[in-house]
């Protein structure tokens, strides 16, 4: 037999597979075989002592130590039903059942077998967590797709030039860095985005394709205007954590359009709590700057800073563009209509929802929460606007599209 | 120690034991304790030495034979107690039981159907206690003790009474080999083949002084190691069979047996720089002249030794002249 690894002595092994025979008294013949013995050291029931004494006479006697040797052949010959003596009574003790789980682990094909198993309870856990931030951000990137209402209609496909598209994030993103992100930014001035500029996660080339998304918006929004510091610390992150990533852009895209199919129906339904997070924390932030931005938000979109190819592919999104029509079929359930000054609104997934309003259509997206500074700074400067959104009740969202740009007007 | 006292030392071990048996036969708490007490004079002498005559054990003697009076198959030691008294529910039990097992063992043994429900009879009879002693049945039952398991013990019972029959009924047929080993130890010291060249007086002075501080080496080990070469070389078991006598992995088996082979190489060329006077060169010379020339007589040897049955599974010899195992 191979030694386990060991390098044998191959001049002693000679010697001694010649010699080894008994090396003392070997004339001995003992006549005196113990069955009873013999059987409980096969059994390895024989205690220390007792145990010494029988190896130093096997030891010594050839006929017990072969007759031994024939029992445990024989023993082991036998199935193992039918070695389970069938009335034994079960000595379990700790120790033994310890030894026998870890007298395991010491036989080398074992030792592999535990040390993948280790390998796997390490890395499902961290391959599980990755693929949940990678959801998450796929999520957000889903997200805007499934809020495409919210986007008007023929605006030039300059997005990028309308700020504060990083309002309603927090809101959009169901994922633990969107929330955290939520929680941070509850005094963030966030009053407005731009659908276009949410919805260009095929340029972020990391597994967190979501947050690289973020991170690009708020790129985009720090050269369009003025971003307070929070902000600005925001996309530091988010960038850093873009970078981080690193799956490959298809990869985001699949997952953007599968977990976007998987998660729209669960999104929608607490979109409006989501919402309501967002007008909280948009009442607390600067209500001067929310007015400045959302004025330039009506303002023409300046160039995007990323490719319109690129955006174009986005929005041609077959999953994303599958969403919004059975949104529509949802939509269309609903008879409730409004209209006043010349405007019809019909009331589609919880909104009254402009019918000019496109969501193919890449307008700025203003979103105005009820009776903040901003609306009523709002309201104040366009009287158009004004009559059309006290026409809604506190509690009623509703989508408008007053003058190229969407409002999107949400309750408090 | 008689059983009144071993029963009053232990009072509440044997209490614990006697608990353990589900079923009890006609057997009474006496005739358990009886057993027990046995059992424990044969596997716990030195306890029940240092406990009689005192008072009470001491809690060293108490904490050894509740260890292990609890680690007795009580069930089997009062199954066979009551065979052995001859309760005719315990054979009926026995019967059922362990009838079928015994002749698969036996059939094991004798390769033959027949042979095999002919050993299982009459070790039934043996159980049962054709003989008598002063008058009374001796059942072979009364020397199960409950160390081990009933079963691995009617095994070895029938091992026994198999190589007995086989003794008697063949005188040709050798079971025990230690006078074989005896001859191959002499042959390997005087070889038959006598030269004069002055090369072969040094490779048998070299041989000599080899198997001298061979043999040294070997009784100068423990006995346990002693054991573990004799199991590997001389029995030819595996590392798997020894490592379950020795509750070990076979790889620890194959560290312990490399730990041995170094020790003894230590020893020989002590023993050789030490008795002989030989520098470096030439102890290694000597061992490798030695181990070359025995190796090729102890692989002859073994060869014709064995029984047929059991040839192919000898070691044999491969052509650069190592041993292998098949």
């Amino acid at each position: 037999m191979k030694f386990f690894g060991q390098v044998k002595d191959g001049g002693i092994d000679n010697l001694l597979r010649a010699y080894v025979s008994r090396p003392s008294n070997p004339h001995q013949k003992c006549t005196d075989f113990d069955p009873d013995r013999a059987n409980a050291y096969i059994e390895r029931s024989l205690t220390g002592a007792s145990r010494l004494h029988y190896e130093e006479h096997l030891s010594e006697c050839a006929a017990c130590r072969k007759n031994v040797v024939a029992l445990v052949r024989l023993a082991e010959a036998e199935t193992p039903a039918s070695v389970a003596p069938a009335r034994e009574t079960p000595r379990f003790t700790l120790l033994s059942g310890a030894k026998q789980m870890f007298g395991a682990l010491s036989q080398p094909q074992w030792a592999m077998v535990a040390v993948a198993v280790i390998v796997a309870a390490i890395s499902v856990p961290l391959l599980l967590t990755r693929s949940e931030s990678r959801q998450a951000a796929s999520q957000a990137v889903a997200e805007p797709s499934a809020n495409e209402y919210a986007r008007s209609a023929g605006a030039p496909a300059s997005p990028v030039a309308n700020p504060t598209s990083e309002t309603a994030a927090p809101s959009t993103f169901g994922d633990a860095t969107a929330r955290q992100r939520e929680k941070s930014d509850e005094k963030t001035d966030v009053l407005a985005r731009t659908a276009p500029a949410a919805s260009k996660p095929t340029d972020a080339p990391a597994g967190v394709g979501g947050v690289a998304d973020v991170s690009k918006k708020l790129e985009v929004s720090d050269a369009v205007q003025p971003v307070d510091e929070q902000h600005k610390s925001e996309g530091k992150v988010a960038q850093a954590l873009a970078q981080g990533g690193a799956a490959p852009t298809s990869q985001v895209t699949k997952n953007d359009s599968d977990q976007g199919r998987q998660q729209q129906p669960e999104k929608d339904s607490t979109q409006e709590s989501r919402e309501s997070k967002a007008a909280r924390a948009d009442q607390q932030s600067n209500e001067k700057e929310k007015t400045a931005r959302a004025e330039e938000a009506a303002a023409p979109p300046s160039p995007p800073s990323t490719s319109e190819a690129a955006r174009g592919a986005m929005k041609r999104s077959p999953a994303k563009l599958s969403l919004r029509d059975s949104n529509a079929g949802t939509e269309s359930v609903r008879a409730e209509q409004k209209e006043f000054k010349g405007k019809k609104f019909s009331f589609r997934d919880g909104a009254w929802t402009d019918k000019d309003f496109d969501p193919n259509k890449d307008l700025p997206v203003v979103t105005i929460i009820r009776d903040s500074n901003t609306y009523k700074e709002l309201i104040s400067k366009r009287a158009g606007l004004r009559s059309i959104m006290e026409r809604f009740t506190p509690a009623e969202r509703a989508i408008i599209v007053y003058k190229g740009t969407v409002y999107k007007l949400i309750p408090q | 120690m008689t059983v009144d006292e071993f029963q009053h030392a232990f009072q509440t071990e044997i209490k614990e034991l006697l608990a353990r048996i589900q079923r009890r036969y006609s057997v009474s708490d006496a005739e358990v304790t009886s057993a027990v007490h046995a059992s424990a004079k044969k596997y716990l002498a030195d306890t029940l030495d240092q406990t009689s005559g005192n008072p009470g054990p001491s809690a060293e003697s108490r904490k050894a034979a509740g260890e292990f009076l609890s680690s007795l198959n009580a069930d089997d030691l009062c199954l066979a107690t009551a065979c052995a008294k001859g309760d005719d529910a315990a054979w009926e039990d026995f019967f059922r039981d362990y009838r079928s097992y015994m002749v698969s063992v036996a059939r094991t043994m004798t390769q033959d159907a027949g042979a095999a429900e002919q050993l299982a009879d009459s070790t039934f009879a043996e159980l049962y206690g054709l003989r008598e002693s002063g008058g009374a049945r001796v059942s072979k039952f009364s020397f199960y003790s409950g160390r081990g398991s009933l079963r691995g013990w009617l095994r070895a019972v029938v091992f026994q009474l198999s190589a007995d029959h086989h003794r008697q009924s063949s005188r040709l047929v050798q079971t025990e080999e230690p006078e074989d080993m005896d001859r191959l130890a002499h042959a390997a010291e005087k070889p038959e083949r006598r030269t004069t060249t002055d090369l072969d007086y040094v490779r048998d002075r070299y041989r000599d002084a080899v198997v001298a501080s061979l043999r040294q080496a070997i009784s100068d080990l423990e006995p346990r190691e002693r054991l573990l070469l004799a199991y590997y070389y001389y029995d030819e078991m595996t590392l798997r069979e020894i490592g379950h006598l020795f509750e070990v992995h076979e790889a620890t088996i194959s560290r312990w047996l490399t730990k041995v082979q170094k020790r003894i190489r230590k020893l020989v060329e002590k023993g050789l720089a030490r008795d002989h006077r030989f520098n470096r060169r030439e102890v290694a010379e000597a061992i490798e002249l030695a181990a070359e020339q025995m190796d090729i007589t102890v692989g002859d040897y073994l060869l014709e030794s064995v029984p047929a049955d059991r040839k192919r599974e000898q070691p044999v010899q491969s052509p650069g002249g190592a041993v292998i195992r098949r």
